[in-house]
């Protein structure tokens, strides 16, 4: 039996609804301290949307949602802050800032925790660069890197700060099979690194194997399995099974 | 029938929203602007954006409205005898209202679409929800140095622009139409007073908030991809001018009692 205390996530009953979609409808999913939760589903099964409840960018219509013990549905934007800084975000497409040099974006947010002083500062954001083999980089505008080089980008300024958590939005999607493998391996080697807990929104299976401790499987809104990814093969839901073996059903035609 | 008192409650409500979301943001700009900390670099690199870069659009609609009012009046008030008066007029109208709502509206169009562009570029490329992962309140990072910005820039380029609307002038009657300039630098100096230069900057003060408040809001509020960052370009531009046009008369109204023309 888990004690709470294990849980860095408690999802309880979440619901959301967007427009005339029921996006969430009782959302019940635990994530623990320095897991690799890998969450899977269809394209607008509602994953992005369960990512970004996680760091409060959109707020629950109903049930409970507890980061590192603190109960956040109720939270308004300005007190969240604390909740936030202990997350890393890595947004689909980098959500690098276009005005601001690779260096400085990923500087930005170690700024932002009020750290003044500039040699730790380039020592940080020198060492998150390395780190995502970006080295040499800093210098160009985010509309100067590629998708692969914009996403690397965008992990060094998700860990710069050392979160206790990372969220990564669907981090290998528009990358090509090679640069998926390094970023996966990316995503496993800062977690060994810093012991970090990451949870991880993908449609890629290689992702699940490569990556996850854990694997959930998001349909209809509502988590449908929940599991060790060994134990997608022999799964008897069929959904979770066509979605792993990437075959569609004659109603989805 | 019913569906035009339908269509009109939706307007209203609508509008009412309208209102309570600026009212909502202008309350959020007023605790980060009093509890939390200035970006100073933000509000350096904003004063130039706004202030050094409208310097010619402001320069060049200043002195071409200036130089046209005045060939116009010139013409009217030399039949009557009045002539030498031209110098007061065109000072009246550029410290009263051209200088402030021509500026105004020339910021608009430059700087209020450039806001709302940006930001909704920043909306829908998820930069602003980069911001708040990173803990940062996006009104204390797009809105408030923007605002600041605006309110230390806009009393300057109204006083360029009316500065210019009035050189103009005196450079066509004095130059074109060949009046004594004494005649119209004493007439000019003589009925310009300070309370016509605090009244065209109280306006612009006004209508450079309003800018930055509506332009800010559109922007944020972005849905919808490029199409979206497009609409609210152009609602920006639209509802700016709208307001700017409609709260100068109210304001015209309200100033008249603090500084009457010609007291």
């Amino acid at each position: 039996m888990k004690n709470e205390e294990d849980n860095f996530i408690e999802i309880r009953d979440l619901h959301k609804r967007l427009g005339s979609q029921d996006v969430l409808r009782g959302i019940m999913l635990d994530v623990r301290r320095g897991e690799r939760l890998v969450i899977i589903g269809g394209s607008g099964s509602g994953k992005s949307v369960l990512l970004k409840h996680l760091a409060g960018l959109f707020s629950a219509d109903r049930g409970s949602l507890k980061i590192d013990g603190v109960e956040i549905t109720n939270l308004g934007e300005r007190q969240l802050a604390a909740t936030r800084r202990k997350l890393g975000y890595l947004f689909q497409d980098g959500a690098l800032f276009g005005s601001l040099t690779v260096w400085d974006n990923i500087a930005f947010p170690l700024r932002e925790t009020g750290l003044k002083d500039e040699k730790l500062i380039d020592e940080q954001v020198t060492a998150a660069l390395e780190a995502v083999g970006l080295g040499g980089h800093g210098d160009k505008l985010p509309g100067d890197l590629s998708g692969g080089m914009r996403k690397r980008a965008g992990v060094a300024r998700a860990v710069v700060t050392r979160p206790k958590c990372i969220l990564y939005d669907e981090p290998t999607s528009g990358l090509d099979p090679v640069l998926a493998d390094a970023i996966d391996k990316l995503a496993v080697r800062i977690q060994e690194q810093y012991q970090t807990t990451s949870v991880i929104v993908t449609h890629n299976m290689k992702t699940v194997f490569t990556v996850a401790d854990r694997v959930a499987f998001l349909r209809d809104g509502v988590i449908d399995f929940l599991g060790h990814p060994s134990e997608l093969e022999s799964t008897q839901n069929q959904h979770l099974k066509a979605f792993v073996e990437g075959r569609s059903a004659e109603q989805d035609l | 029938m019913g569906n035009f008192f339908r269509y009109l409650g939706r307007l209203l409500f609508e509008f009412w929203a309208y209102l309570g979301a600026l009212t909502s943001l202008v309350l959020e700009v007023c605790a980060s602007v009093f509890r939390y900390p200035i970006r100073w670099r933000l509000l350096g690199e904003q004063i130039v954006a706004i202030g050094f870069g409208s310097q010619a659009v402001v320069i060049v609609t200043g002195a071409f409205t200036g130089a046209v009012f005045a060939a116009q009046v010139y013409l009217k008030f030399n039949e009557l005898g009045l002539s030498s008066s031209v110098g007061t007029l065109v000072s009246l109208a550029m410290c009263r209202e051209l200088g402030p709502v021509l500026t105004a509206v020339m910021l608009t169009g430059r700087v209020g679409a450039g806001m709302a562009a940006e930001i909704g570029t920043m909306q829908v490329t998820e930069q602003v929800d980069a911001l708040r992962a990173m803990a940062v309140h996006p009104v204390d990072y797009l809105v408030t140095p923007r605002l600041i910005a605006m309110i230390i820039s806009v009393p300057l380029l109204i006083a360029e622009s009316i500065t210019f609307g009035i050189w103009a002038a005196y450079v066509i009657v004095v130059r074109l139409y060949r009046i004594e300039p004494s005649f119209y630098e004493r007439q000019l100096v003589s009925h310009t007073e300070m309370g016509d230069i605090i009244f065209g900057m109280t306006k612009g003060l006004v209508f450079g908030i309003l800018i930055v408040l509506i332009s800010c809001h559109q922007g944020l509020k972005v849905r919808g991809g490029s199409l979206g960052v497009g609409r609210a370009t152009n609602n920006s531009v639209v509802i700016s001018s709208l307001a700017i046009l409609i709260v100068n008369f109210f304001l015209t109204i309200a100033l008249n009692y603090v500084w009457p023309i010609g007291k």
